[in-house]
């Protein structure tokens, strides 16, 4: 086991990892919850780093594959707090890959936000003028898979 | 010398100024929104005013609450920094009419220089090239024709305009009155004001700019160019002087374009002339004067030596053009490169984040500047810029000052909102960036984020090991405190409950 990684907690979020005597600084930048997501910067380079709880996992697992299952189903949701400007779809229209379905406007400038993949609406969650709070769900998206 | 300055900004650039306030031993007066009372310029300040809630135009944007400000705190001057009231000619005027000194140019130079048209004009008067394009606003019905005349692909512009507000690029006349309606949308949100013009669209040029000094009354020099290609939206990321690989001649060529122009417009202090730079024809199209400090003015300072702030302050106390830029260097050898460093998300589509910031180290050591007004704790939020810092490094030659820049950026840590980090340190390591080879289109072209190379395994190794030390510290700490899960307590003051 002299390959085991030795991790020394610096500060909240901050960490020293040794492997033998190579030494790593590990700056530890995540979504707190249940199941995490976020980037670890490693001596400056970012990893994506992702960790679910191993009980969820297995009760997931046991339901049958949990919400997530629908995998055709996909929910946008806000990038970022701002205004609605424009939806440039309605509820039941065929849409592509990357076509603009919503505008938002933040921080004075507009943003179009994309498809990110090909389906049909299926909710239009928002309206022109409303505003919106970051990760708000705007728009459903079924690509019937 | 003026006994007292007011700071008509937030953020970093207000602590810049604040400092080249205190170098020449004069007080700062700061102003700040009841979303900036923690804000560090507020503190660094000799004098603080708040001045109005969070949103911009209920804040920073009010001239009357300035002026107030100003005169209550008996100050004599007002420095606006860059954005805000920077160029607004009203609030020039209005701080004369006030007896306040404004810190920049009369308030003749800032309408003429505001008006992007009027602009243009006086260049084609003394003989600086610009862009084909409409010398009027344009409604939808002339738009179309005038487009036809110029040619396709086209950018709309807003007369009143900058930083890439209220600017579309169109490729076919399909196109044109949609992205004439977005971009007179954009431009009276941003402006206040919704006139825009067409221009014919220089296909990947580079943006070159040269810093000019005027004693507004006719003498103008100066002070080298930067070059600021590396954009995204037309924003700048990353600038640097002087422009690598630029030939002699197209160098000095535009030095006295850029200085035959601001002198024609008597122009007084810090500005700069933007010029499009098209490699394949040797031609450099005039594209506007921002007639304000830049947020890019570090690099020049560091390879002039010239304190660009406190030249300000100076000329506008009342010292000659030559006394208040003092001796400096123009065309040497020394080179400096700055990154903006953004709450913005460059894997994603480059949205802003939001987020308080919890661990922060900023770089230093040789060649190292830092221009930020960051600190643990800081709330990021939507009211303002998404700008958080700048860093900037420089050398005796471009490869030293990217060393060195590397460097800071692999020591530079972060975290609590997304930043264009990333994106920066994947530049400092790219082939065509190390070449000095790019356009205004480099990032479209090059940046792949979704194609960067897997981290090594030890690297990802130590990335996880730290993750699960982490989840390992927050089970153990649930099982202390049952009712302590999912809690909205900040990482740091968990840290201190479990020291304490």
């Amino acid at each position: 086991m002299s390959d085991a990684p030795h991790v020394r907690p610096i500060r909240p979020g901050l960490y020293r990892v040794t492997l033998g005597n190579k030494s790593y600084e590990v700056a530890l930048d995540i979504e707190p919850g249940e199941e995490t997501t976020g980037v670890a910067f490693v001596d400056g380079a970012a990893v994506p780093v992702r960790w679910e709880d191993p009980l969820r996992r297995a009760l997931a697992a046991a339901a049958g594959g949990g919400p997530t299952a629908r995998s055709g189903a996909v929910t946008i949701a806000a990038p970022m707090p701002g205004r609605i400007v424009s939806v440039a779809v309605e509820a039941g229209a065929v849409v592509e890959r990357g076509q603009v379905v919503i505008v938002l406007e933040a921080m004075k400038m507009e943003s179009a936000i994309a498809a990110p993949h090909a389906g049909t609406v299926t909710e239009i969650l928002v309206v022109p003028g409303q505003p919106v709070r970051q990760r708000q769900a705007l728009l459903r998206i079924d690509s019937g898979v | 010398m003026f006994r007292r300055v007011l700071i008509a900004n937030r953020g970093e650039i207000a602590v810049r100024i604040i400092r080249a306030c205190h170098e020449l031993g004069v007080e700062a007066v700061a102003v700040y929104s009841e979303a900036d009372r923690d804000a560090l310029h507020a503190r660094l300040a000799d004098y603080a005013y708040e001045i109005g809630p969070a949103p911009a135009a209920q804040s920073y944007l009010r001239a009357d609450a300035m002026l107030e400000a100003a005169r209550a705190a008996g100050a004599e001057a007002i420095h606006p920094g860059y954005g805000f009231l920077a160029e607004n000619a009203g609030f020039a005027q209005a701080c004369a009419a006030a007896g306040v000194v404004f810190v920049g140019p009369s308030p003749e130079a800032l309408a003429l220089m505001g008006d992007k048209l009027a602009a243009r004009k006086l260049a084609a008067q003394v003989g600086v090239l610009t862009a084909p394009g409409t010398l009027e606003p344009v409604g939808d019905i002339d738009a179309l024709a005038a487009a036809r005349e110029i040619g396709f692909p086209l950018l709309i512009k807003a007369a009143a305009g900058g930083g890439g507000k209220g600017m579309r690029a169109v490729r076919s006349e399909e196109e044109l009155i949609t992205a004439l309606t977005q971009a007179r949308s954009e431009a009276s949100s941003s402006f206040g004001e919704g006139s825009v013009y067409l221009e014919r669209l220089i296909e990947r040029p580079r943006h070159i700019e040269v810093q000019l000094f005027g004693d507004g009354r006719g003498r103008v020099v100066h002070l080298g160019e930067r070059e600021c290609s590396i954009q995204r939206r037309y924003q700048k990321v990353v600038e640097e002087s002087p422009a690598p690989g630029l030939p002699t001649e197209v160098r000095a060529r535009l030095w006295a374009s850029a200085v035959r122009l601001a002198a024609a417009a008597k122009y007084g202090g810090a500005g700069t002339i933007e010029f499009l730079h098209e490699p394949s024809s040797g031609e450099c199209y005039f594209l506007e004067m921002n007639a304000r400090l830049q947020v890019e003015h570090p690099v020049t300072e560091q390879v002039t030596g010239v304190d660009l702030v406190q030249a300000q302050l100076r000329l506008a106390a009342g010292e000659s053009l030559d006394d208040a830029l003092g001796e400096y260097t123009v065309g040497g050898s020394a080179h400096a490169i700055e990154v903006r460093v953004s709450a913005e998300d460059p894997d994603g589509q480059w949205f802003p984040s939001t987020g308080t910031i919890q661990l922060l180290r900023e770089p230093g050591g040789p060649g190292i500047r830092m221009d930020s007004a960051c600190e643990p704790g800081l709330e990021v939020g939507v009211h303002y810029d998404p700008l958080l810092s700048k860093l900037i490094a420089w050398g005796r030659s471009r490869d030293e000052a990217i060393g060195r820049l590397r460097r800071a950026l692999d020591e530079y840590i972060l975290t609590g909102v997304r930043t264009t980090l990333p994106f920066h340190r994947w530049l400092v390591r790219d082939e065509g960036f190390l070449a000095g080879d790019f356009s205004t289109a480099f990032i479209a072209e090059q940046w792949r984020p979704e194609e960067r190379a897997e981290p090594p395994p030890g690297v990802r190794g130590a990335a996880q090991a730290a993750l699960m030390s982490q989840r390992d510290e927050q089970r153990r700490r649930r099982q202390v405190t049952p009712t302590g899960g999912a809690s909205p307590t900040s990482a740091w003051r968990r840290a201190g409950r479990a020291e304490g």
